[in-house]
């Protein structure tokens, strides 16, 4: 760049600069602890897609995750959390904490502190608001306990959001099972990505199964709360 | 600390530490239910990045894409099974956080 500012860590990796924008928390934060689909309305739309850390609390067979977002035009509206019990074990509830994140033009209203902004007059970084901050980065298999051991209780987010279909025959016609993989606690420090069943989406004579992958990329994060 | 930035709050808690790794969004792209593709990224040369697929306005038979990072690429793909599962509309996004 030719003029601006740039921040950087001990590491040299970049904090701040003045062309991309930082994820801060937008004020929402809660939980739940429910056998199916909670929604959350975001108290200010966006039209920069929010992130959501979410921080299971159950039994180390309740899965919780982000199932979808809501939009319409020109913005993010809502944000979709699904939770329950690992697949074919029960429909118990999975109690969770989020926090979500976005990218914001908006200053806070803090009368002293840092602000940067972009050529445009945009505001990308105002201390008014915080960041999260992510501790670890890993690669998690379903079904395998991912431990973090430098870090107690944090929060999580996963990508990709991966998908599964089980069909039972069940001694004659039985069930199809969507999946959908979401992370259990398993410690302080530990979680493991597992499926749980989302819907029933019919019958079926065959026994059958296919899943979109086995890995996720997990951020263990800190919500700096 | 030896160098960068601290930065406190109105009531003296660090918000950010020199040592602290955070988030900036670099990249947004809203892909159609059946789209698999790519995209070329020059500027996340060197930085690392986490890449999302999210669905949007979706259903319990809609699946997220799954997504992928080679280099300075980042790839998208579908997932379908049968009659049952079909792509959602998703919208894809990357942060740099080094």
């Amino acid at each position: 760049m030719g003029y601006g500012l740039k921040i950087r860590n001990v590491n040299s990796e970049l904090q701040i600069d003045d062309k991309y924008v930082n994820y801060v928390f937008n004020g929402q934060a809660g939980s739940f602890d429910v056998f199916g689909i909670s929604t959350v309305a975001l108290t200010t739309p966006s039209k920069y897609p929010p992130i959501a850390l979410i921080q299971p609390t159950g039994g180390n067979d309740r899965v919780c995750g982000v199932f979808d977002y809501t939009y319409s035009s020109p913005n993010y509206t809502h944000i979709r959390f699904f939770s329950s019990q690992k697949f074919n074990l029960g429909s118990g509830t999975c109690p969770f904490n989020y926090r979500i994140y976005t990218v914001t033009d908006e200053m806070s209203t803090d009368a002293y502190g840092l602000r940067v902004k972009k050529a445009d007059g945009r505001v990308v970084y105002d201390s008014g608001k915080n960041p999260f901050k992510i501790l670890e980065v890993g690669i998690a298999t379903v079904g395998v306990t991912y431990t973090h051991a430098s870090h107690t209780s944090p929060y999580y987010i996963f990508s990709p959001w991966l998908s599964g279909i089980v069909g039972i025959r069940a001694g004659g016609q039985g069930p199809v099972y969507r999946l959908i993989v979401g992370l259990s606690k398993q410690s302080s420090t530990s979680v493991q990505p597992q499926s749980t069943a989302a819907a029933v989406l019919g019958v079926t004579n065959l026994d059958f199964s296919d899943f979109q992958g086995t890995t996720i990329t997990l951020l263990v994060c800190d919500p700096n709360e | 600390m030896s160098y960068g930035l601290r930065v406190r709050n109105a009531l003296g808690r660090v918000i950010i530490n020199v040592v602290d790794r955070i988030t900036r969004l670099m990249y947004v792209s809203t892909q159609t239910a059946t789209s698999g593709n790519s995209g070329a990224l020059s500027q996340i040369a060197g930085l690392k990045t986490t890449e999302f697929a999210v669905p949007v306005n979706a259903d319990l038979t809609k699946t997220a894409h799954g997504v992928s990072r080679s280099g300075t690429t980042i790839t998208w793909t579908s997932y379908t099974y049968g009659i049952h599962l079909s792509p959602a509309t998703c919208v894809i996004f990357s942060f740099i956080y080094t």
